[in-house]
C-alpha cells in the first residue's frame, strides 16, 4: 500500500546504481517519482529501446523490482515485479509445464514482464491465445502523481470497475510505471509451433517493420513489398525488411484496415520520423484526456510514442 | 437500498423544453417518449427491486443522432444514458428521474461480415444471439454467451464486458471486440480499432469496455467471429456433496484440459429446476456439474472419457452423458432456466455475482451457506464454475417490511467472502448500482480516485450514466450530501 508520510518514507529513496535510477521495492520507486520533478525516462530491460522518439529526462527503471510475487500453479496465475525477465517466469513455468500464452518478440534480449505488457506486442500465439493485454487479470501502478495504486485483480473474471490494467496496455511507460503485474498462465500443451524461417532475414535489415492486417488484405501489401518478409497469425501479422526507410508503410497499413510499427531502424532516422502508426484527430483526443488523467504533468517518457503524448 | 443522487431540479423544471428540442434534433416524433405510461417501460433492467421512471426516452436510428443527442446533453446539462435491451442485472441500465435514456434498439442491422477475415461489424442494439445466427450458415460464431443473449445488445456487452457459460474456454467480451464507433459526450464521432488485431496508441477498446456506458456511447462495434467446433456435448454429474462437485472442478481445471463449460448447481437449485422443467436432474444429489467438451466426434469421445473418469474420482453418483443433441438440449435445459425456476418458488432473488480462485470453491461454498442461515436467507448456488464466477441467489420475499436491507447486507457479506478469497465483487454483471458501494473492498480511494479521472477526462460533467459504480457514500455520508454532478462528498 501507497505509504502516507513522504518524509519518512524518502529516507528509503534508493541510491543510483548505474545511469538509470533503480528501486527494489515499488514503494520506494513511488517515492523517487513524488519526490521528484520534471520528465523521466521510463525503462524496463531497455530490449526495445530502438522503437520509438528517445525520451529525453532522467532515466529510471525497473529493472530492480524482481520476483516472483504469487503463483498458484492449479489456477494458472502468476503475478511478478515488474523487472522480472522473462527467461526468469519460463523457467518457473517450465517446473509446472506451463507457459506465458503471449511469447513475445525478445528483441535479442531478455525482456521484463512489465515492458512485455507496457508495449503489448502479442507473439506468434496471439490469434488463439491472445495478446499481453488479453491475458493481463491485474497490475500495480504509480501513475503520474506518484501514487501506488491497483488495478483488476487475481481472477480471470473481473469486471469491478474500469479495466484500467488492460488500458495501460500498449501505453509504453507514457501512462504509468507498472510495478508488479498479474497474469493467465496456461499449460505447454496449447503452445503453438514459433518457427518464423523468414524471420531471420527481415531482421537482419537495418529497417523492419511490423503490420497488423485484417488478413484478407494482407496480401496486397505483401505483393507490392519487395524486401524480405515473415508471416504470422494465419497471415493477419506481417514482418517487412527493408534497406530504406519504406516510410510509406504507415499510409498503406491504415490504408488496408491496419497499423504498423516501425521496430528497427537507424537512430538517426528515428530522431525525425514517427515509429508508431498516426493516428486520427479523435483518437489523439481521447488519448489526450487519457494521458491527463494518468500523468497530467507530462512526467512519464513524455514524447516516446507521439510528440503531444 | 442504495441511495441515488437526488435528481437535479433544474433539469427536471426545464422538461417540456428538452423534449421539444430533443424532438427537434430526432427529427420525429416518434422517436421521442414522453407519455408516462410508455417511460414506464424503461423504469427497470435486471435488477428490478429498483424503479426509477426516467425524464424522457430518446430512440436513436443513426449515429448521427446519438451525437446530436449527446452533444445538446453536455450543452444542456442534462443526465444521458443509452439503454440496450435492459437485461442489466446490476442496475446498469437503471435511470434516474432526471435521465434521458438513449434508446439504441432500434440500431439493429448486421452491417458487414467478414468471414476471410473472421469479423463482423454490427449496431449496438443487435442482440448477441443474432449475431451468430447471421454468420451461423458460414459456419462462424460469437463466442461470449450471457445468459440474457436472446434478449441481450452487444452494445450493453461492451458496456458491461459480459461473460457467459463458454467464456471459460473462449474468454469475455473485451477478448472479442477489435473496433468501435465511440461517440463522445462532446458528440464527436471517433473510429477506434478496426479490423485488424490490436490497435496503435493506447488500448481504448480495453478501456472503453467495461467502462459501464459512462465514458461515452457505442453505437457500432467490430466483433472477432470464431469457427464453430464440429459438435458440442455435456455431461451431468450428481455428488454428495458440493465439496466433492467443488473439488472436481478443481482436479479438471488443474489438468490444463480445460471443457467449453463447466457448471455448477446447488441442491435448492437442483430442486428448483426440476421442479420446473423436468430435465431429469437426480433430486438425491447434494450437487451437480454439467460439463460440456466440444470439437470432432472422436475428440469429444477422448475429452467425454476423461471428465467421467474423473468425476467418478471424486465420488459422483449419478452419471449421463449426452449421446444425441435432444439428450444434450435437455441436460442443459434446467441450467438455462434456472433463474425462471428460482423465480418460480421465491417471489423475488438477488443474484450475486462474485469470482474466486478455482481451488477456494468448497471453502467459499461452505462460508456462503454460513452467511444464509445467519441471516436466515435460502441461496440456491449456480455457477460458471471453471472459471470460478459464483451466482449465489439469496431468495426473498419483497412485501416483508425492510428485507431488502437485509438482502443487501447478505450480499455484501458474500462479496467481502469471496475478496477475502483473492476473487473480486464482479466476474460478468458489472458494478452498476447494485455493487457500487461494494468497490472499497477491491480498491483503496486512491485506486478509485484514478478510475474517477478518467471519467472525469471523457465526461467532465459526469453526465453520463451517473451514481453508479463509484460509490456516493465511502464514509457513509447520506446521499444529500453528495455532489450529484460528481459522485463527491
Amino acid at each position: 500500500m501507497l505509504r502516507t508520510d513522504p518524509a519518512s518514507a524518502s529516507a528509503k529513496v534508493p541510491v543510483v546504481h548505474s545511469a538509470a535510477m533503480e528501486c527494489t521495492t515499488p514503494e520506494a520507486l513511488a517515492c523517487f517519482v513524488r519526490d521528484t520533478e520534471g520528465p523521466l525516462a521510463v525503462e524496463g530491460a531497455g530490449t526495445k529501446a530502438g522503437i520509438g522518439f528517445a525520451v529525453e529526462g532522467r532515466a529510471i527503471t525497473t529493472r530492480g523490482l524482481q520476483g516472483i510475487t504469487y503463483f498458484e500453479p492449479q489456477e494458472f496465475v502468476l503475478g511478478a515485479l515488474a523487472g522480472t525477465r522473462l527467461s526468469v517466469l519460463e523457467s518457473e513455468l517450465a517446473k509446472h509445464d506451463l507457459i506465458l500464452p503471449f511469447s513475445p518478440p525478445r528483441f535479442g534480449g531478455d525482456p521484463s514482464v512489465g515492458g512485455i505488457v507496457a508495449t503489448n506486442l502479442g507473439g506468434a500465439e496471439r490469434e488463439s491465445l491472445g495478446a499481453p493485454r488479453d491475458n493481463v487479470l491485474g497490475a500495480q501502478y504509480i501513475n503520474g502523481r506518484g501514487e501506488l495504486l491497483k488495478a483488476g485483480g487475481r481472477v480471470v473474471k473481473n469486471v469491478s470497475g474500469y479495466d484500467l490494467s488492460r488500458a495501460l496496455c500498449g501505453s509504453w511507460g507514457t501512462l504509468a510505471i507498472l510495478t508488479e503485474i498479474t497474469i493467465k498462465v496456461v499449460p505447454k500443451a496449447r503452445a503453438v509451433a514459433q518457427d518464423e524461417p523468414g524471420l531471420d532475414a527481415v531482421w537482419a535489415c537495418p529497417f523492419v517493420w511490423r503490420v497488423s492486417l485484417p488478413r484478407n488484405r494482407a496480401g496486397e501489401l505483401l505483393n507490392s513489398f519487395s524486401g524480405p518478409s515473415a508471416q504470422q497469425w494465419s497471415g493477419a501479422l506481417l514482418w517487412l525488411g527493408s534497406h530504406g526507410a519504406a516510410d510509406d508503410i504507415h499510409a498503406r497499413a491504415a490504408g488496408l484496415g491496419g497499423h504498423a510499427l516501425l521496430v528497427q531502424s537507424p537512430a538517426d532516422y528515428r530522431a525525425d520520423h514517427g515509429c508508431f502508426q498516426p493516428l486520427s484527430p479523435g483518437v489523439v483526443r481521447l488519448q489526450q484526456q487519457v494521458k491527463a488523467a494518468f500523468d497530467p504533468e507530462h512526467r512519464f517518457n513524455p514524447g516516446r510514442m507521439y510528440k503531444d503524448l | 437500498m442504495l441511495n441515488l443522487p437526488s435528481p437535479r431540479q433544474a433539469v427536471l423544471d426545464r422538461r417540456e423544453s428538452i423534449a421539444r428540442d430533443l424532438r427537434a434534433i430526432l427529427g420525429r416524433d416518434d422517436l421521442l417518449i414522453t407519455s408516462a405510461n410508455e417511460l414506464k417501460g424503461f423504469e427497470t433492467d435486471g435488477l428490478a427491486c429498483y424503479r426509477t421512471v426516467p425524464m424522457l426516452v430518446a430512440l436513436a436510428e443513426t449515429t448521427m443522432q446519438v451525437a446530436a443527442v449527446l452533444r445538446y446533453c453536455d450543452e444542456n446539462e442534462v443526465p444521458v444514458m443509452a439503454r440496450g435491451a435492459g437485461t442489466s442485472l446490476a442496475g446498469g441500465a437503471l435511470p434516474q428521474q432526471d435521465t434521458v435514456i438513449l434508446g439504441l434498439s432500434k440500431m439493429n442491422e448486421i452491417l458487414e461480415v467478414n468471414p476471410e477475415n473472421r469479423t463482423a461489424r454490427v449496431q449496438a442494439g443487435v442482440t448477441n444471439r443474432n449475431i451468430s445466427t447471421a454468420v451461423d450458415d458460414l459456419g462462424l460464431f460469437y463466442a461470449p454467451d450471457p445468459s440474457s443473449q436472446i434478449a441481450c445488445t452487444i452494445g450493453g456487452n461492451v458496456a458491461m464486458n459480459s461473460g457467459g457459460a463458454h467464456c471459460l474456454k473462449y474468454g469475455v467480451t473485451t477478448n472479442h471486440i477489435l473496433g468501435l464507433t465511440f461517440v463522445t459526450m462532446e458528440g464527436e464521432v471517433v473510429e477506434i480499432g478496426g479490423e485488424a488485431y490490436d490497435l496503435p496508441g493506447y488500448d481504448l477498446l480495453g478501456l472503453i469496455v467495461g467502462a459501464e456506458g459512462q465514458l461515452g456511447v457505442v453505437t457500432e462495434v467490430t466483433v472477432r467471429l470464431m469457427e464453430k467446433p464440429d459438435a458440442a456435448r455435456p455431461l451431468l454429474a450428481g455428488f454428495d456433496s458440493a465439496v466433492d462437485a467443488g473439488a472436481c472442478v478443481a482436479a479438471i481445471m488443474a489438468t490444463g484440459r480445460t471443457p467449453v463449460a463447466i457448471e455448477f448447481m446447488d441442491r435448492p437449485a437442483i430442486l428448483a429446476c426440476e421442479r420446473f422443467t423436468g430435465a431429469g436432474y437426480p433430486t438425491d444429489a447434494q450437487a451437480l456439474l454439467i460439463i460440456e467438451v466440444e470439437g470432432s466426434e472422436a475428440e469429444i469421445e477422448t475429452e467425454l472419457a476423461f471428465v467421467e473418469a474423473m468425476a467418478r474420482d471424486h465420488g459422483a453418483r449419478s452419471l449421463r452423458v449426452a449421446e444425441d443433441i435432444v439428450s444434450a438440449e435437455n441436460i442443459w435445459k434446467g441450467r438455462k432456466s434456472a433463474f425462471g425456476a428460482i423465480g418460480q418458488i421465491s417471489p423475488d432473488y438477488l443474484c450475486m455475482d462474485g469470482t474466486i480462485p478455482v481451488t477456494k470453491l468448497p471453502d467459499v461454498l461452505e462460508e456462503i451457506y454460513a452467511i444464509g442461515d445467519r441471516y436466515g436467507f435460502e441461496i440456491a448456488n449456480i455457477f460458471h464454475a471453471g472459471d470460478g464466477n459464483m451466482h449465489p441467489l439469496i431468495m426473498y420475499d419483497s412485501h416483508r417490511p425492510g428485507v431488502l436491507d437485509r438482502v443487501e447486507d447478505c450480499g455484501a457479506e458474500i462479496l467481502r467472502a469471496c475478496v477475502d478469497a483473492g476473487g473480486c465483487i464482479t466476474g460478468e454483471h458489472g458494478v452498476g448500482i447494485e455493487k457500487r458501494d461494494h468497490m472499497p473492498l477491491m480498491f483503496s480511494a486512491q485506486d478509485l480516485e484514478q478510475m474517477k479521472a478518467v471519467k472525469r477526462g471523457f465526461d467532465p460533467k459526469w453526465l453520463l450514466n451517473g451514481g453508479k459504480v463509484f460509490p456516493l457514500t465511502e464514509t457513509g455520508i447520506p446521499a444529500e450530501q453528495v455532489d450529484p454532478t460528481t459522485g463527491l462528498v
